[in-house]
């Protein structure tokens, strides 16, 4: 059943999601989720080959994050979200 | 299809109101439908009538009452994480023989078993976390 | 409502604040309507079921009193994520034995079964 993650913090929301992200899941990053970007670009570079990887660009932008997305990680506003939601099944929200 | 939001932060230590908030709008632009949406946790402090913070920053009760009346969705507050964080409407106040009441028009206290329902009858359950 | 299961994952540590209790309740709701329920817990909610727990100290309601209970109400299944414990330097022999260990990526294969899930 494919399953879309939210994270809204890094930390243990991001690692309990990584434990149980299943391949071809779908991971959105919301508030503060989207410091991920600065603070762990190495997992998100492994996580991004088997999982479909997006930030929500309202915190992005917010945050002054924007300049640091460099891993090619697409950026989805609330519309775009709401879309991933309709994809996934469900959805698992990890805080 | 038919969606249901959980909210469980309170505007003073989380961002899950607003976000939901605005989740909620685009999933109604979208031309689906809410039910419900289910305040829990310090979520229930998204109900107070009593927030009343500067003019140039956002209101969120406020909001989700216009959202809520607007469109006709079913805005319940956990009556049991509502007593315990001071959120109470008219009949609890009396009741409990409290000195005031401020659950915001729009809302409703209900038990949790609104929250199994929404889980259960909705197409999309999605939860705002703290 | 119809017989369709629910999982609930609870991963906050027992007495910050009342998301613990919270989620217990909302397992205990979705038990009370005779939907087949299971509980999870990973990460910091596995000191939840800490053997020998004193909350009156604080003093709290006793959680763990709640744990014993659980299969009195109806909760099938209270999983618990082997790598939360290994992470913490918990022996499973520490906690209330009233679970099921769920090694590897044991949470990930059940979770992916499940349709209906509350996260708190």
């Amino acid at each position: 059943m494919a399953t879309l993650h939210t994270v809204n913090k890094n930390g243990q929301p991001l690692e309990l999601c990584l434990r149980v992200v299943n391949k071809g899941d779908s991971l959105l990053l919301i508030e503060d989720g989207v410091y991920a970007l600065f603070e762990v670009p190495d997992i998100l570079a492994e996580l991004i080959k088997d999982v479909s990887l997006y930030v929500l660009e309202a915190d992005v932008l917010a945050r002054g994050v924007s300049n640091r997305n460099e891993l090619e990680i697409e950026l989805v506003d609330y519309q775009g979200f709401v879309s991933l939601t309709e994809t996934n099944e469900k959805t698992l929200s990890w805080f | 299809m038919n969606y249901a939001l959980a909210v469980y932060g309170a505007t003073g230590n989380s961002q899950a109101g607003q976000t939901a908030l605005s989740f909620a709008k685009a999933v109604l632009a979208s031309g689906h439908s809410i039910s419900r949406i289910f305040f829990y946790q310090d979520g229930v402090q998204n109900a107070s009538s009593l927030s009343n913070p500067p003019q140039d920053e956002v209101n969120l009760p406020s909001e989700w009452q216009a959202l809520v009346q607007q469109h006709g969705i079913d805005a319940v507050v956990c009556i049991a994480a509502a007593l315990r964080r001071g959120i109470v409407d008219a009949g609890e106040a009396e009741r409990y023989q409290l000195p005031a009441n401020n659950l915001a028009e729009g809302f409703e206290l209900s038990g949790l078993g609104q929250l199994l329902e929404s889980l259960i009858e909705t197409d999309r359950l999605i939860t705002f976390g703290a | 409502m119809s017989q369709t299961s629910v999982c609930i994952i609870s991963s906050q540590s027992p007495y910050r604040g009342q998301g613990a209790r919270e989620a217990l309740d909302a397992a205990l709701v979705s038990a009370s309507y005779d939907l087949p329920t299971s509980l999870v817990l990973m990460g910091d909610g596995v000191y939840q079921l800490l053997d020998h727990q004193a909350p009156d100290q604080l003093p709290r309601k006793n959680l763990l009193a709640m744990f014993k209970s659980l299969e009195l109400y109806g909760i099938d299944t209270v999983y618990v994520d082997s790598e939360s414990l290994a992470e913490r330097g918990l022996e499973s022999e520490q906690l209330l034995p009233v679970y099921t260990l769920l090694e590897g990526d044991g949470v990930a294969t059940f979770l992916a079964t499940q349709a209906k899930v509350l996260n708190f």
